[in-house]
């Protein structure tokens, strides 16, 4: 899953979201890291549309404007808590093996001497 | 489907960040707006119909306020997902031969493949490519014999009016339109067509004198 594709899913856990809102939230959600053009944003929803991990929830009309909503579906939320495990997993033998660098000292090198 | 959009001041208490460039102008948003719809266009209608006018409504308030035209990354990358998009609903190759060639699919493929046959049937641009490799070889053929002897003007005149029968519905939208109904009745023959391929309403007859017999006047 890309990281894009994550975040969407992130932001629509929330709950249902129409577009311009998902790109504002998947801006906030990343820190403002990740800024999702018209162009990336429907292709990451039109790919998961197609995968089942987020339905289409119809069309409202918000702010004088029509809006189509999105929505996750239970695979789309059980795809998002699957990446965010995997995430913490990575982050957590990522910070084993900074873990073990730092008791070897600030310039250690593992293996061999500095 | 998304009227307050296409044009003309942005609408909404608070306003959204990028809305500057509908504030601009209406000409300058009409602006921005035709240049989403052009990118636009690399997917299919079907998914235009749905959702076009909701990605141009979120182009238009992500816009960079005052830029006039939708930016070349991003309109590539419109691109790019539309045309991802036909290629995964594309069906095998043999599915494919046998529509072009005998325009009716099988039971299964109607509901495994329906996207393309969808597509297949709203859009001319798709049907020409098996259009031009059937007729084109008999306009070819048309020419060939013209050139070998008989009545040249005859064959040429013949070609060039087998090849106008199929480019025609591409560029006249009305023939179009009445192509791709009679695409869908092959394709899908228990299912009305949709709206999109209606048969334009006519205008309302202006004025028209009673009619006051034969030889009134």
């Amino acid at each position: 899953m890309t990281s894009q594709a994550y975040l969407l899913l992130l932001a629509l856990a929330d709950g249902r979201q129409h577009g311009y809102g998902l790109a504002a939230r998947v801006r906030e959600l990343s820190d403002g890291d990740v800024r999702l053009g018209a162009g990336t944003l429907y292709g990451n929803l039109e790919r998961l549309l197609g995968a089942g991990l987020i339905a289409d929830d119809g069309e409202e009309v918000a702010d004088g404007r029509a809006r189509r909503y999105y929505r996750l579906t239970d695979d789309g939320l059980r795809a998002a808590r699957a990446e965010t495990l995997r995430l913490a997993e990575l982050a957590a033998r990522g910070s084993r093996a900074l873990g073990a660098r730092d008791l070897l000292g600030a310039e250690g090198v593992v293996g061999g001497a500095a | 489907m998304t009227g307050p959009a296409r044009s003309g001041p942005a609408g909404g208490p608070g306003g959204s960040p990028g809305e500057g460039c509908s504030r601009a102008s209406s000409s300058g948003a009409t602006r921005y707006e035709r240049s989403v719809r052009w990118w636009l266009n690399a997917y299919p209608r079907r998914w235009r119909v749905t959702y076009g006018d909701d990605l141009v409504a979120t182009a238009l308030e992500l816009a960079v306020p005052g830029r006039r035209r939708f930016g070349v990354r991003e309109g590539l990358a419109l691109a790019r997902a539309g045309w991802a998009l036909r290629r995964r609903e594309r069906p095998p190759w043999r599915v494919r031969v046998r529509v072009v060639l005998l325009g009716a699919p099988g039971v299964e493929d109607r509901v495994v493949h329906r996207a393309w046959l969808v597509d297949r049937a709203l859009s001319p641009w798709l049907r020409l490519p098996g259009h031009l490799a059937f007729f084109g070889s008999i306009a070819l053929l048309n020419v060939h014999a013209g050139l070998r002897g008989g009545s040249f003007v005859f064959h040429v005149v013949a070609a060039a009016v087998t090849l106008l029968a199929v480019v025609g519905p591409c560029v006249v939208p009305t023939w179009g339109r009445r192509a791709s109904r009679a695409a869908w009745r092959a394709l899908f023959p228990d299912e009305p067509p949709p709206p999109t391929i209606a048969p334009s309403p006519r205008p309302a007859p202006a004025h028209r004198p009673r009619d006051r017999g034969f030889g009134a006047r």
